[in-house]
């Protein structure tokens, strides 16, 4: 690496509009994340004007800590695992193998996020409730028919299992994305090699193929960190009722149980968490740090699909399976319980009726809602990966300096509680001088800056596919980092940036976290309906609203990911056909 | 193509930001102007001229969706005024009252909320303006003067009862009261919510200990509950059969369900309390007199009735609609949250 | 050639020096383990207009990054770079140009070929960027076609890089560094990627090109052939420093010291003692006895030092033969290689290599080198 003064010399000395322009939105994302913050976050560290370290004594003087702690890390260490494996094995099929099923293997690992956590995990604990749950009805017949009988179980979703299990379905499309992206940059010549070399195809993932992504496996890795410590819908629902202690869960409990509110614990939990991350994230990018190669050199060499012969039908076979058992059971369950009226344990198929969704249609709030969270999710996605771009953009170009706080600045807020952010977005920008307050503005402002880390996470990955002598060759040919960033870097970047964009999208429309405290009569959206939904108990809407939500989402992402794939053949075409 | 494509992501942007910056100016639906009572007393004649000046009411609601509605709708149609409410937990309202007062400009008028050390402390940090000191025409008027609280001078709007839920088809009428759960035959099958999910629930269990002592919670402890985050995933576990018996149980919720046909139902046991609803006017509130106006239509009899027809809301005018023995909230604070939580095995 | 007269400013190139002047340049890098290595160890050049300048040297010895430099892409940490009189670089003023604004070209060793675009839109692409002189579409799109039809690609405009082998994409790399007619054009290693055909060929066009167009280049390989193919003049570097600079046949006939004759060429060796020095001509005790031959710089009589000769410039005797320069050895093994054999021979534990175009029998031989083809140089480190 370079010795820091004359490169930071350089740096200023290539100072343009446009790089001007990129720092300055890359500092505001960093302000616009870390301001509010800091609004709440100090409070409890400052009494009298002075520094006061009592809320980290009594965060560590908390009675289970070690009981939450652990607990915590098993729930997200193993699901982080485990996602890791399915993501990567659904990547490796994708990208590498015969088995892809068109654009539907794109889209079967984001189905699941279709559906917000709150209503996943409804759906799941319809599901799975060892009495009632919808599948242990239909199983236990078939088990009894065997000479099993059982009046409850086989699966308890309320259950250490049955959590992890959750956690894995909702952090797989992350892994997904990043290892697709990953093995789009790595020569398809070393599985080439490894297949002459006699090793199977499951030799071959194992061997050679994860090892050369390993950098992504650890982008993704750091992002399931990120993500499953704030994951909180889910272990309300399903870790309540047994005795799993999640973190999120207990910071919202010390959050909501009094007033005022605990805050100086909840942040002190939360600061372990940042801990965690921060040591994840070093980890991380000395392993990128040694990771040179990237994808889109100047040549666009293109893989072959290895053959699986007869392991292809089985793996398609998984694929599908896999989107049958994290999408269509848990909507299938929401579709059931909104036609049924309420959860029930004798499924009367002659009472059932559209009763919810006819009173979800003609809910007006409920439309105007639909209308906002869209919008809302066009607009954020847009926004957010657009910046998130530019930011990648910068933090490659200057290395491991100011770029990597700035980068940091925006990636580590959002490992905070949702809620302690959105009321730092209350406090800085409700009132004066920006009166945003009930508007939809904030609600833009809070979900650009919490999604920042999944944008930049995609926009990293998108990014690290094009060799720098692509970008090196356009300023050679006269062209500024600005133009060279438009005409380049960013149609390259396009297809990851584009899976980037659907992910956020996907996540901004049906956002809960943050809608809880800055949602309103102006500005409402369909994550805060859900939660006014579930808070009274009505399962039924929650299931059609949740289904409206996941069919309305899906008709955008759909097609972006289409054209998304179609961007990536025709910008990297076909392999060199070996013409002289 | 590279610029086309440039254009058109532009112009969706540009979209958007129009549709967002549309959406956000233009409200719900409005009233006519109505008609000032006949009867009305010339100081709630001013009140209703200038709330009326103001066109305009925002409040955040605990009290269920329908029912805000259902008392949205009416104060619209009497007054003339243009209702907007945000249904909200009691948590999430103190949390979002809270941070909007402090930025000095809240979004709400008033809340009218569940009774709990937050109300409190938002007239301490002067959030709220003392129904008392108001100027609210005829304050605190025929209102019952028990359900008028001293400190920090608001009044209790209705009173949500807490019983038992029950599946009718696993218990048939077994249960009747608080000592029925014990019941040996409930193990396993009851459905705790969770008192740590807020501290509305601390009275309740104060209750519970002052009629039958410490050792019920110990005793309900080993029949090995089932602990849920909320009523809500509760009730839906027990039409399901998850459970026969909810613990707390909520009336509003069971009334929804049975009505869709679920075989479920609520047991008020004579002894009981639960979340007392009172108002609280917004400081700086965008409509004071709208505000003022609306606590005034809370309290009046025609009001009070609107906001407590639906089953499991009591009104402070209808004792009639009360259990037997129901406690204040302020008459239960002897036990702590911790140590009610540690006897039912919650830490 | 439109392409050169239209754009060039040769006249004022030459009227005003060197199209490119290197400076006192320095450029370190710190390793992982925190260490500071130099990369360009205080490099000065010259490359004057229309000249041909091959930067040689092994992997590592700065050669890329003092091309990169020039380029724009690296930024050294001091010295001065004029690039056409204007100054691009000083670090003491703390002048750093950016590429764009440089007015050079470049071809990459990757080719860099944006995947995204068709060739004539990646040929086109230098021209659209240009400042002054913005031309016209349909001007662009007739000099786009005027350079692909140079470079021999002419259908191939609307193909995408991916599409095509590596020769081609290899045109068209070359076609987008030449379409902006600028008075400098870099290359890093752009003919490593193909085979040793297509190079050959590849090599004489460009060179032919080059000569039309009057551009200057500076080259960077680690292939010694092809850098006396193609420079009018060398720069053998190693460790960030120029050890030499000259015409190739400068440089291979009379190497300034032991690294560059060894990376240059074969060199046999024979290592000794200085016995006498007299002007230009010195003399080595050696362990085959005295050797006789020109002086390098830097000698003193009683310093140890090499005798260096190329394996042309040896003739075999069957007897001792009556000259300066001769050794009896021992011819292990000859093999023939076409245009001569080459005899593999030792001599005091010293492997040699002579080429001549007779052959041989394995057995006692005598070898002779005239001492004018013999060079004596100080004993530094050879090439690896």
């Amino acid at each position: 690496m370079a010795v820091n003064v004359p490169r930071v010399r350089a740096w200023a000395s290539g100072l343009t509009p446009f790089t001007l322009l990129a720092t300055v939105l890359a500092v505001g994302l960093g302000l616009l994340a870390v301001y509010p913050l800091a609004l709440v976050v100090t409070r409890p560290f400052i009494t009298d004007g002075r520094v006061d370290l009592t809320p980290v004594r009594d965060t560590l003087a908390q009675p289970d800590l070690d009981t939450l702690l652990w607990h915590t890390a098993v729930v997200v260490g193993a699901s982080g695992l485990a996602a890791l494996v399915v993501g990567a094995g659904l990547a490796w099929l994708n990208e590498r193998t015969d088995a892809r099923l068109g654009l539907a293997t794109d889209i079967v690992p984001l189905v699941p996020f279709l559906l917000p956590p709150i209503a996943g995990a409804v759906g799941w604990a319809l599901l799975g409730s060892e009495r009632s749950g919808y599948l242990n009805l239909a199983l236990r017949p078939l088990l009894g028919a065997v000479g099993i009988d059982l009046d409850q179980g086989p699966i308890n979703i309320h259950s250490w299992y049955g959590l992890i299990f959750v956690y894995t379905i909702y952090q797989v499309p992350f892994v997904f994305m990043i290892v697709s992206a990953g093995l789009r940059n790595t020569d398809a010549g070393m599985e080439e090699q490894s297949r002459i070399c006699g090793a199977g195809p499951l030799t071959t993932l194992r061997r050679i193929s994860l090892p050369a992504v390993r950098p992504s496996l650890g982008a993704a890795g750091l992002l399931m960190v990120w993500l499953g410590f704030g994951l909180f819908s889910v272990p309300t629902i399903l870790a309540t009722q047994t005795d799993i202690d999640i973190l999120s869960v207990r910071v919202v409990q010390l959050l909501s149980f009094t007033y005022p509110p605990e805050t100086g614990v909840a942040i002190g939990l939360n600061l372990i968490v940042m801990l965690v991350v921060t040591a994840v994230w070093y980890l991380q990018t000395r392993i990128l740090r040694s990771d040179r190669n990237s994808g889109i050199g100047g040549k666009g060499a293109r893989t072959r699909p290895l053959r699986l012969g007869r392991w292809r039908p089985l793996a398609r076979l998984a694929v599908l399976g896999y989107l049958a058992l994290t999408s269509i059971l848990p909507l299938g369950a929401l579709v059931l319980v909104s036609l049924s009226g309420y959860w029930s344990s004798s499924v009367d198929f002659g009472a059932l009726n559209l009763d919810a969704f006819r009173r979800t249609l003609s809910d007006v709030t409920t439309q105007e809602a639909l209308v906002n969270s869209l919008l809302l999710g066009v607009a954020g996605a847009t926004i957010g990966m657009l910046a998130a771009a530019v930011v990648s953009m910068l933090v490659r170009r200057s290395g491991r300096g100011a770029g990597l706080l700035v980068d940091a600045a925006i990636k580590f807020p959002p490992t905070l509680s949702h809620l302690v952010i959105a009321v730092g977005f209350v406090l800085a920008f409700s009132g004066a001088p920006f009166y945003m307050g009930g508007t939809l503005w904030i609600l833009l402002l809070a979900y650009v800056s919490l999604h920042m880390p999944q944008a930049t996470t995609a926009s990293d990955a998108a990014i690290s596919q094009i060799g720098a002598e692509l970008t090196e060759a356009s300023r050679l040919s006269g062209a500024g980092p600005g133009r060279t960033f438009r005409r380049v870097t960013l149609p390259l970047m396009m297809p990851g940036l584009l899976a980037g964009w659907a992910l956020l999208f996907v996540t901004i429309a049906g956002d809960i976290s943050a809608s809880a405290i800055l949602a309103g009569t102006g500005n409402e959206v369909v994550g805060f309906r859900i939660l006014e939904v579930f808070a009274s108990g009505d399962y039924a809407m929650l299931g059609s609203l949740s289904i409206m939500l996941a069919g309305a989402t899906a008709l955008v992402v759909v097609p972006v990911t289409w054209y998304a794939r179609r961007r990536t053949r025709t910008g990297t075409p076909p392999p060199p056909g070996g013409r002289p | 193509m590279i610029r086309r494509r440039f254009g058109r992501a532009a112009s969706v942007l540009t979209a958007a930001c129009a549709a967002l910056t549309l959406t956000a100016g233009c409200g719900g639906g409005g009233g006519n102007a109505t008609a000032i009572p006949a009867d009305a007393s010339p100081a709630l004649k001013k009140l209703i001229e200038a709330a009326q000046k103001e066109g305009e009411l925002v409040w955040y609601s605990v009290p269920a969706e329908n029912i805000a509605k259902a008392v949205s709708d009416d104060f619209a149609k009497k007054y003339g005024i243009k209702v907007k409410f945000v249904r909200l937990t009691s948590s999430d309202l103190s949390q979002r009252f809270a941070a909007e007062a402090e930025t000095g400009k809240p979004a709400a008028d008033l809340f009218v909320g569940s009774f709990t050390p937050f109300v409190v402390d938002a007239n301490k940090k002067g959030w709220t303006t003392p129904l008392p000191q108001a100027g609210i025409p005829e304050y605190p008027g025929d209102f019952p003067q028990q359900y008028l609280v001293s400190d920090p001078g608001t009044a209790v709007v209705q009173v949500q009862p807490s019983g038992i839920s029950v599946n009718t088809k696993e218990t048939g009428g077994a249960i009747k009261d608080w000592n029925d759960i014990l019941d040996p035959r409930w193990k396993g099958k009851i459905i705790l919510v969770d008192p740590r999910a807020s501290a509305a629930y601390t009275p309740f269990w104060n209750l519970i200990i002052k009629e039958l002592g410490e050792d019920f919670l110990t005793k309900l402890k080993a029949q090995n509950p089932i602990i849920s985050p909320s009523a809500a995933p509760a009730t839906q576990q027990l039409a399901a059969g998850e459970g026969a018996i909810v613990m707390p149980g909520v009336q509003s919720i069971i009334e929804d369900l049975k009505k869709k046909g679920a075989p479920v139902g609520y047991v008020q046991p004579p002894a009981s309390t639960g979340p007392e609803i009172v108002p609280g006017l917004a400081a700086k509130a965008p409509h004071p007199n709208a505000a003022k106006l609306f606590v005034h239509y809370l309290m009046s009899a025609a009001g009070n009735k609107v906001l407590n027809t639906e089953p499991g809301s009591g009104s402070p005018r209808d004792p009639g609609s009360l259990p037997a023995r129901y406690t204040f909230n302020r008459e239960l604070t002897g036990v702590p949250a911790d140590r009610i939580h540690s006897l039912l095995g919650l830490d | 050639m439109r392409l050169m007269n239209d754009e060039k400013k040769q006249d004022e190139a030459t009227a005003t020096g060197p199209v490119v002047r290197v400076d006192g340049l320095r450029r370190h890098f710190r390793r992982a383990d925190g260490a500071i290595t130099p990369a360009i160890d205080g490099v000065t050049l010259d490359v004057a207009a229309g000249e041909f300048l091959v930067l040689l040297g092994p992997s590592g010895c700065g050669k890329t990054t003092l091309l990169r430099s020039i380029a724009g892409l690296e930024h050294p940490d001091a010295g001065r770079i004029e690039i056409g009189g204007q100054t691009v670089l000083d670090t003491a003023a703390r002048t750093d140009v950016p590429p764009e604004r440089r007015g050079l070209s470049m071809m990459f060793q990757s080719y860099a070929l944006w995947p995204h675009m068709t060739v004539a839109a990646n040929v086109a692409y230098p021209l659209e960027n240009r400042r002054a002189g913005r031309l016209g579409k349909t001007e662009i799109a007739g000099r786009v076609t005027e350079v692909l039809e140079l470079v021999g690609i002419p259908e191939l405009a609307r193909q995408y890089p991916g599409e095509m082998s590596g020769g081609q994409q290899q045109r068209v790399a070359l076609a987008r560094a030449l379409v902006a007619g600028d008075d400098l054009v870099l290359f890093d290693e752009p003919l490593s990627n193909v085979d040793a055909k297509v190079r050959e060929r590849l090599r004489v066009e460009l060179l032919a090109m080059q000569r039309r167009l009057g551009f200057a280049a500076v080259y960077v390989t680690h292939d010694q052939a092809e850098a006396m193919e193609l420079a009018t003049r060398i720069a053998v570097m190693r460790l960030g420093r120029v050890e030499q600079l000259g015409p190739p046949r400068e440089i291979y006939e009379r190497p300034a010291t032991r690294y560059v004759a060894s990376f240059v060429g074969v060199a046999n060796e024979i290592p000794g003692t200085v016995a006498l020095l007299d002007g230009d001509r010195a003399v080595l005790d050696t362990a085959c006895g005295r050797v006789t031959g020109a002086a390098g710089a830097g000698l003193a009589e009683g310093d140890p030092a090499v005798a260096i000769w190329r394996p042309e410039d040896g003739r075999l005797h069957p007897a001792e033969p009556d000259t300066a320069n001769r050794w009896s050895a021992e011819l292990r093994i000859s093999m023939f290689a076409g245009p001569h054999t080459e005899h593999h021979l030792t001599a005091s534990g010293l492997d040699w290599r002579v080429w001549s175009g007779e052959a041989g029998d394995p057995g006692a031989t005598w070898v002779s080198v005239d001492p004018s083809r013999t060079r004596i140089l100080a004993a530094d480190e050879p090439a690896a």
